[in-house]
């Protein structure tokens, strides 16, 4: 038997953790119903353009005064950072359909205003935003399915639910992020939200993995409940998940912050920064929601209870919540399954 | 496994790496995608008319593609890629700039309109008339064209002899080159009847197919124009007489010009129908003829349009009768797809009636006609699509900017790559070597596969290349879960030699659990999502996958064969971490 190197006991405070996630949430869930999201001309539709230089030197107040003009509406103009020295622009306005005489008559005027190198048009249709949205929830709800069938199978139908729960609890902080940050929520940003799904799902497949591999030694010394082996088995992969999400962070970071330096790659940013979000609060969940939350709910079982009345017969009282004795401690304590006879314990004591 | 196949499978890596950087050093690049390369990229979702019924809205959907693709040709894009995503088509036009927006925005989204048209004259390229017609889609005054109309012993053929898809069944060309009694006279060959010089439909007896340039020329040249004609801004009218041309058919030639008539069609009660694509139940490419093995087109009109073009092809037939060509022009986008003839055993008067045609091919093989009539009857087809078709994002991108993403994209893989690099190498030290060198392996491998990708149409775009990004996490995850777990049995006691082996069976276990999930998602995303979603999923799925061999191939050889050299002893592999391990150890530890 080894001992974790860290000793977070993460399933008997899930008190702490069940504070700070909710707060999460509720915050999360007032700042989307009290602000709501900040929708991309994507969701809404719209028309708009870039330009990469304003030579003529007008200001937002002139771009947009000339949009509106040749007859746009909802005009917003804004200057952006731009090339030798001249300020770049992104102007947009409702809806204009591609080879419109008043699609024309606007990019005329805006030409015409800001004398550009480059322009940069896009359009996008009134329901192409909430297409992209329906399919990708469409996506979303088989992919739920898949996933618990699948964890069902691999692990246990507790893991599954379990798993749910954490990724429903990152989806609705990112969203809750997004509206209390004003980020804008393009379709680059479900394409986002649906691969945290994915890493949030990841991490907590690899931790579960090793939770079920613990659960073998049920019983033993330090691992009397499911609640232990849980605390064990996270602990174990504490290292693991810190360096990935870091390892994870890093490509991702790279790319928000590159990403956002750069004029209209406007895909890559919103990709890169709720990934950024996502990926950390997966790391987060899977280890303080998703492991405690599992713990707590296999320690109903009528088997774990009578596991820890047993332990606390032999006066381990932590085995119900799960804390984790001194190594000291467990190595003093008698094995009480015969797992441990044949088990990995005694020979790496030895060799310890 | 034995030392040997470690061996075995660090070669096959590293002469696959060899490979893809031989196949890269010989200048081969991914292909990249609109956003990142420049041009203009649109998404159409086509919406069906009410009319429609029980139609396949895959099959319309297909068709439409096709008629876009048509319709695109004729902006000279270099690679158009014009392909449905879900429910939609999406146009990409790499190349084009922002001043060939307004016309590819014009061409794209109009709606296929398809009309049956009598042809009055037919000039092809070359002749001395051909400059002297109005250029195509000008509309003209029927009574310019048709000087003395006293040949037609029904009405002016603007009002009359709308349309006649007639079918020229067999085989025996019944036209002969002809002069029309109109104010040509003599001067514009007629169409060779049987022959329209579109490669796409020649709706005519296959022995005809005499090329069209100049058959009957007749020497009288004129200097004036024929006759005035103006090119209207709108789309043609179905009552006007106009001047259209022949399908392109990339031959270097000007497509041919035909002088076609009105589509409405005059029924004998007095009610007007105009001949279009709306009547035309259905057009299927078939083999018939006498022999059984000529192909044709089956075309079936409903009861109205059946009624017209009984109509019009009993004038064309009566038409031909007095040595005149009595063509049927079918007319999509304004061009002459096909101009069939009418064949002997259609009766003067009497025409095709119930509403049922055969359209026989040309070509020379088998397969050409097999092809043609496949074409024809698309043409017929797309003429029928009850869709319109909306715009549902029009973007323009130009190359600089498309650079721009390329250069950000690169640098934030390569700087992400190095900051991994940097993070293993501090925690893992010589296994972190080991995580480094799988990690660019994988960049090899990955942009290796994204360029065999290229070559079978398979566009980089941005969503794709951060697909790749993320990829990189998991990657370098895949080794972590793997040392974390060599870490953990030498703990144990286990000799580095066997933990080698106990680790790599779990944490491949684990790392196939986690990235058959990983999987799943690209996999549904890639079929269920729409727009840049798809790039993004495919990248991911395959870069899971190319993770999964990675760590099964490389690193776990490489790790095994070191596992017993000084690189990695027991002393070395616990020295792992050891700077956070103090201070938070009371009792473990190694």
């Amino acid at each position: 038997m080894k001992f974790s190197v860290t000793k977070v006991d993460f399933v008997g405070r899930w008190r702490t953790w069940a504070k700070i996630s909710g707060a999460a949430m509720l915050v999360s869930i007032v700042a989307l119903v009290a602000l709501g999201l900040n929708l991309s001309i994507d969701f809404v539709g719209g028309s708009s353009f870039v330009i990469d230089e304003v030579t003529t030197g007008a200001s937002e107040q002139d771009l947009r005064e000339a949009a509106e003009g040749a007859g746009a509406t909802d005009v917003t103009a804004q200057l952006t950072g731009g090339e030798d020295g001249n300020p770049g622009a992104i102007i947009r306005m409702g809806a204009l359909e591609p080879g419109s005489d008043e699609l024309v008559t606007v990019r005329d005027a805006i030409v015409e205003a800001a004398g550009p190198v480059e322009l940069t048009e896009n359009f996008v249709g009134p329901t192409w935003g909430e297409q992209v949205s329906r399919k990708a929830i469409e996506a979303l709800v088989v992919f739920l399915i898949v996933v618990v069938i699948y964890i069902t199978i691999r692990l246990e139908l507790k893991m599954a639910g379990v798993a749910v729960v954490a990724l429903v609890h990152d989806l609705v902080i990112t969203v809750g992020i997004y509206a209390l940050l004003r980020f804008t929520v393009s379709p680059a940003t479900i394409i986002a939200l649906l691969t945290i799904l994915g890493y949030s799902l990841y991490d907590t497949v690899v931790v579960f993995d090793r939770v079920k591999e613990v659960s073998e030694q049920v019983g033993e010394p330090g691992r009397r409940t499911m609640a232990q082996v849980t605390n064990v088995a996270m602990n174990d992969v504490l290292w693991r998940s810190i360096n990935t999400s870091l390892t994870s962070l890093a490509p991702v970071g790279a790319l928000l912050f590159l990403g956002g330096r750069l004029l209209g790659a406007s895909t890559l940013e919103d990709l890169a920064l709720a990934l950024f979000v996502g990926m950390a609060l997966g790391t987060y969940s899977s280890l303080f929601v998703a492991g405690p939350g599992f713990a707590l709910w296999k320690m109903t079982e009528p088997e774990q209870i009578k596991l820890a009345e047993r332990a606390v017969d032999l006066g381990e009282e932590e085995a119900v919540t799960g804390a984790l004795p001194d190594a000291a401690v467990v190595e003093a304590r008698a094995p009480i399954t015969t797992e441990y006879v044949r088990g990995r314990g005694r020979k790496s004591r030895r060799r310890r | 496994m034995k030392r040997g196949s470690y061996i075995a499978s660090i070669v096959v890596t590293l002469v696959v790496v060899a490979g893809i950087g031989v196949y890269l050093g010989l200048g081969a690049r991914p292909n990249l995608g609109l956003d990142l390369q420049g041009g203009i990229s649109a998404i159409y979702s086509p919406v069906l008319d009410d009319t429609a019924e029980n139609a396949d809205f895959s099959d319309i959907l297909g068709q439409t593609i096709e008629v876009i693709r048509a319709r695109v040709d004729s902006l000279g894009v270099a690679e158009p890629d014009i392909s449905r995503q879900g429910n939609d088509v999406l146009v990409q036009l790499p190349g084009l700039g922002q001043e060939d927006v307004e016309r590819a925005q014009e061409i794209i989204g109009q709606t296929a309109k398809l009309t049956f048209r009598p042809v009055i004259a037919f000039i092809p390229a070359g002749t001395a008339q051909y400059d002297l017609v109005p250029e195509c889609g000008a509309i003209v005054d029927p009574s310019d064209v048709l000087g003395t109309p006293t040949d037609f012993p029904d009405p002016v053929p603007t009002t009359a002899p709308t349309d006649g898809v007639s079918p020229a069944p067999t085989g025996d060309a019944s036209p002969t080159p002809t002069v029309e009694a109109s104010r040509f006279g003599g001067v514009i060959p007629l169409a060779q009847a049987t022959e329209s010089p579109s490669p796409t439909d020649t709706a005519s007896p296959g022995p005809v197919e005499s090329p069209s340039p100049g058959p009957s020329e007749s020497p009288t040249t004129v200097d004036t124009p024929l006759f005035e004609g103006e090119v209207l801004d709108v789309p043609l009218p179905d009552d006007a007489t106009a001047v259209l041309c022949g399908a392109d058919d990339d031959l270097g030639f000007d497509p041919p010009k035909y002088v076609v008539g009105s589509a409405v069609v005059t029924l004998p009660d007095e009610t007007e129908i105009t001949l279009d694509g709306s009547h035309i139940e259905d057009a299927i490419p078939r083999l018939g003829g006498a022999a059984g093995q000529a192909w044709e087109v089956a075309l079936d009109l409903d009861g109205p349009g059946g009624d017209a073009f009984a109509v019009v092809t009993a004038q064309l037939a009566c038409q031909r009768d007095q040595g005149l060509s009595g063509q049927l022009a079918i007319v999509l986008d304004e061009k002459v797809q096909s101009a069939p003839s009418m064949n002997p055993t259609i009766l003067c008067g009497t025409g095709i009636t119930g509403g049922q045609a055969q359209i026989t091919v040309g070509g020379q093989t088998a397969d050409e006609s097999l092809a043609e009539a496949r074409d024809l009857a698309l043409v017929l087809r797309t003429g029928a699509l009850p869709v319109t078709l909306v715009p549902s994002t029009f973007e323009t991108v130009s190359p600089t900017l498309g650079a721009a993403s390329v250069r950000t994209g690169l640098f934030a893989g390569l700087l992400g790559l190095v900051l991994v690099a940097i993070y293993l190498t501090y925690f893992y030290r010589w296994l972190g070597a080991v995580a480094i060198s799988s990690l660019m392996i994988f960049g090899v491998v990955m942009f290796g596969l994204i360029t065999v990708m290229g070559e079978v149409g398979f566009a980089l775009t941005l969503a794709g290349i951060a697909g790749v990004i993320v990829a990189i996490g998991i990657t370098a995850d895949s080794s972590i879960l793997f040392f974390e777990r060599i870490r953990d049995e030498v703990q144990l006691g286990k000799t580095v030699r066997t933990a080698v082996q106990r680790a790599f069976k779990s944490a491949f276990r684990t790392n196939l659990a986690g990235n058959t999930v990983t999987l799943a998602a690209a996999i549904i995303l890639y079929f269920l999502a729409i727009g840049p979603v798809r790039g993004f999923a495919l990248m991911l799925g395959v870069a899971t996958v190319l993770d999964i061999l990675i760590l099964w191939l490389w690193s776990r050889s490489v790790v095994s064969l070191i596992g017993n050299t000084r690189l990695l002893t027991r002393e070395t592999v616990s020295r792992v971490e050891a700077p956070i391990r103090r201070g938070s150890t009371s009792g473990g530890g190694a």
